[in-house]
């Protein structure tokens, strides 16, 4: 009974290892870009995000903050007016897709854009989480460009972050109870 | 044959993977967009079932009957 015991116990440290190498030891993947355009976003800081960063780095932003974005489709400025339309999602687990933030649609003779932008990320949305994948795509005159970056609000796990360590606590816990012998088993 | 509790592993299992998913993008471990988020709650359904199975737990009726010498009249 006991061998069983260190036997399973054994196998769960061992699962639990593999796992932790696993999430930890995550492959280095770069930047998914297409199209010839090119741009930046510069937060207080200041924090710069440009088009050729890695994937992989993630970028902490304020949670408030006024941007100053510059962006270029490096294409030649049309005579007249042509329709574009593009947006930013925010990457979700598989199967889920992808979530609009914001999109956009229109006609222009303009093939470049810089400004300034506002925003405040509401109260609800957890600070100090794992990174979100953030692209913006955008497609004008038969051009698409599709510039992904890494970004995570900056702040501490809030009481979201205990209260799903203990749930996660609570139910492993009723993992290893499955493993107690059923009565006349 | 499952000699634990296979009802308790995959519902536990499940939300345990569940939790530990979304635990670890809270505290910025993994990426939203992670495989992990849907992996870990596969691998807790795939645990819950194993240990239902192996059930190294509670009291098991062989081994207790091993342990417990024969009376001895001549004691």
């Amino acid at each position: 009974m006991q061998r069983r015991r260190r036997y399973a116990a054994f196998t769960l440290l061992a699962s639990v290892t593999m796992l932790s190498v696993a999430v930890f030891a995550s492959p280095v993947s770069a930047e998914v870009i297409e199209g010839p355009c090119t741009g930046s976003a510069t937060f207080s800081g200041p924090i710069t995000v440009t088009e050729s960063q890695p994937l992989d780095v993630t970028t902490i932003v304020p949670a408030e903050d006024t941007v100053q974005y510059v962006g270029n489709l490096n294409i030649d400025p049309p005579s007249d007016l042509v329709p574009f339309a593009g947006g930013i999602d925010v990457a979700l687990p598989p199967p889920f897709g992808g979530w609009t933030v914001v999109s956009w649609t229109g006609d222009t003779v303009e093939v470049s854009d810089s400004g300034s932008y506002a925003y405040a990320v509401p109260s609800w949305v957890p600070r100090g989480t794992g990174g979100l994948k953030v692209t913006a795509t955008h497609t004008q005159q038969g051009t698409t460009c599709i510039v992904a970056v890494t970004m995570a609000l900056d702040g501490s796990p809030g009481a979201g972050a205990f209260i799903g360590a203990a749930a996660a606590v609570a139910f492993g816990v009723g993992t290893l109870g499955a493993g107690i012998k059923k009565k006349g088993a | 044959m499952m000699k634990g509790r296979p009802v308790l592993g995959v519902v536990s299992g499940f939300f345990f993977g569940v939790f530990a998913g979304i635990s670890l993008f809270l505290w910025g471990v993994i990426d939203l967009h992670s495989v992990w988020l849907w992996v870990l709650p596969l691998a807790g359904i795939v645990l819950g079932l194993v240990m239902a199975a192996w059930a190294p737990f509670g009291s098991d009726a062989d081994d207790s009957r091993s342990r417990i010498p024969p009376d001895d009249p001549d004691r």
